[in-house]
């Protein structure tokens, strides 16, 4: 009996542990967003709600991806959190009145379509995906 | 045996509804974003001998909280919402529904933004978001920093706030919150029965008004952020003590709550501190002609606690905290008798599952010493306890919750 509810904890305690695999992901935002270039400190403020404008003055909201390697990389790299971190950050700003919880998009192709379409949007796809009618941002 | 509601396995069981939607709670409105979230938590608690938290504990207890909001961007620069909580814990709250917190926050820039109407206060790590269990690790947080019986009298103000965040390429980026306000009454509040515990009664609310300063750095070194919180209080009510009919008046001439603390975390690895330390020193006056100060008192009540937590998978967490607290009374108005009376320790170890990305379930153990001072009491109530208490608390609880 010992042994199987051992074996029952491991399973459930592992079942659906995964690597992340680090992905190559490029940075996008709407056309009204001027700059051609974003530090990795101002791309953390936006990602964690703490900058709502870029240095030339552009507004800027965050957009996510629901889940994915490119996902799981971009959160990483630029607010130092996990996803599952960053989520909980989000729910504290929501739950505490203090921020909202951003838009999160399924996949490349409704990303480019919702910032091409939204003033200020700025997100991320992966590296190969299209990014017709948006800005593309080098980060540095 | 205790009756679970049938409405509290009802919404439980809705809690797989979001997780089965995938779905997001919000809508346009007038072209505006207007979001809807809420979240219940249902927990269970056992504990040895000593009941707890104004719950029956020592014979197994349930306990319910539960909020919703909704909040609307009105433009890019001004944002309202508001949030209401409830809570059955026993004799705290006793399920009566409040508003928790409304206001309109008005962001100028991002170094200044401004905040009025009832709003969570940012004193410490947890103090403004210590009802959402589903943001920590544990079922209840450190009780020495936290008292879910004393909730009331730090989570909001009413009143306003200042504040805004400066960020630098290399310093890392530096938060602040200056905020002012009105204390509210709780009736179901630790704060109140810690006063019965001592023989008081009180004829209106407890009125109170802080003011106080919380600063935040996000340091350049990856996952560690720093911070310190002020805040001076007052509070005064009036009633009487005893058998006596005289009727007194009560106010603090000095009360200041300071904390330092810090988080860090790196991949699947937490860790967590704070230290806080309240002073308070307050007058009893005899409402009667000349109004003669007829007692003066006063508590200092050092605390603190450090936690770690890894992520096992994406669905398990395992952690633990050790919390302490200590409480120093001058000339107070009932004896302290018994031992492990001036302190709680606790250690406390957790496991928590996300079931869902919407649901989590929580096992955790406490092993305490002590049971704290008459009116200080932190959770330990001489009215549950009339067979007098014992200087030793062991405890289990058991919480699930659901949150969109």
């Amino acid at each position: 009996m010992k042994l199987a509810w051992t074996t029952l904890l491991g399973a459930l305690i592992f079942m659906t542990a995964s690597p992340v695999r680090a992905a190559a992901f490029k940075v996008i935002a709407h056309i009204s967003v001027k700059v051609s270039e974003v530090s990795p400190s101002e791309l953390k403020g936006v990602f964690l709600e703490t900058k709502t404008s870029l240095a030339d003055g552009s507004r800027v909201e965050p957009v996510l991806l629901k889940s994915g390697d490119v996902h799981d990389t971009f959160v990483r790299q630029y607010t130092g959190k996990t996803t599952g971190g960053l989520e909980n950050y989000y729910r504290s700003l929501v739950f505490t009145g203090k921020g909202a919880m951003p838009k999160t998009l399924a996949s490349d192709a409704e990303m480019v379509a919702y910032v091409k379409n939204t003033k200020g949007a700025i997100g991320y796809v992966s590296a190969g995906a299209s990014t017709e009618g948006v800005n593309v941002l080098e980060v540095k | 045996m205790m009756k679970v509601s049938a409405i509290t396995i009802g919404l439980l069981g809705s809690c797989l509804v979001p997780a089965l939607l995938h779905a997001q709670g919000s809508l346009t409105v007038g072209g505006r974003d207007l979001q809807i979230h809420w979240y219940l938590s249902q927990g269970f608690v056992s504990s040895t001998d000593n009941n707890y938290l104004r719950m029956q504990t020592s014979r197994g207890s349930l306990f319910t909280e539960a909020g919703l909001n909704v909040s609307l961007q009105m433009t890019h620069k001004l944002r309202v919402g508001a949030q209401l909580y409830d809570r059955y814990m026993g004799e705290l709250g006793k399920g009566q529904p409040h508003l928790d917190w409304a206001f309109a926050d008005y962001r100028l820039k991002d170094w200044i933004g401004l905040r009025g109407g009832k709003i969570k206060t940012p004193l410490g790590l947890y103090t403004d978001i210590q009802d959402q269990s589903f943001l920590h690790t544990w079922a209840l947080l450190p009780q020495s920093l936290y008292p879910a019986d004393l909730r009331s009298v730090s989570v909001a103000h009413v009143g306003g706030d200042i504040y805004g965040n400066i960020s630098s390429t290399r310093g890392g980026s530096f938060s602040y919150t200056g905020f002012a306000g009105s204390i509210p009454n709780d009736s179901r509040g630790g704060y109140r029965y810690g006063i019965e515990a001592q023989g008081g009664t009180l004829t209106g609310g407890a009125a109170g008004q802080m003011v106080g300063v919380d600063f935040r750095w996000d340091t350049p070194m990856s996952g560690l952020t720093a911070g310190a919180s002020l805040v001076y209080n007052h509070r005064s009510f009036n009633g009487t003590l005893g058998p006596s009919p005289v009727p007194l008046s009560y106010s603090t001439t000095r009360d200041r709550v300071t904390a330092i603390f810090g988080v860090y975390a790196r991949g699947n690895f937490h860790a967590d501190a704070e230290y806080r330390d309240q002073t308070r020193d307050a007058e009893i006056t005899a409402e009667i002609p000349g109004r003669p100060v007829i007692r003066t008192i006063g508590a200092d009540e050092p605390a603190w606690f450090s936690s770690a937590a890894y992520r096992l998978s994406k669905r398990a967490e395992v952690g633990g905290y050790y919390s302490h607290y200590r409480v120093k009374l001058t000339n107070p108005t009932v004896a302290v008798t018994g031992s492990g009376r001036d302190h709680i320790f606790d250690k406390a170890v957790t496991v928590r599952f996300d079931l869902t990305r919407f649901w989590a379930l929580k096992i955790e153990g406490h092993f305490m010493d002590g049971v704290g001072a008459p009116g200080q009491a932190h959770g330990f109530y001489p009215q549950d306890n009339p067979q007098g208490l014992q200087p030793t608390t062991h405890m289990l609880v058991i919480r699930t919750s659901c949150y969109f």
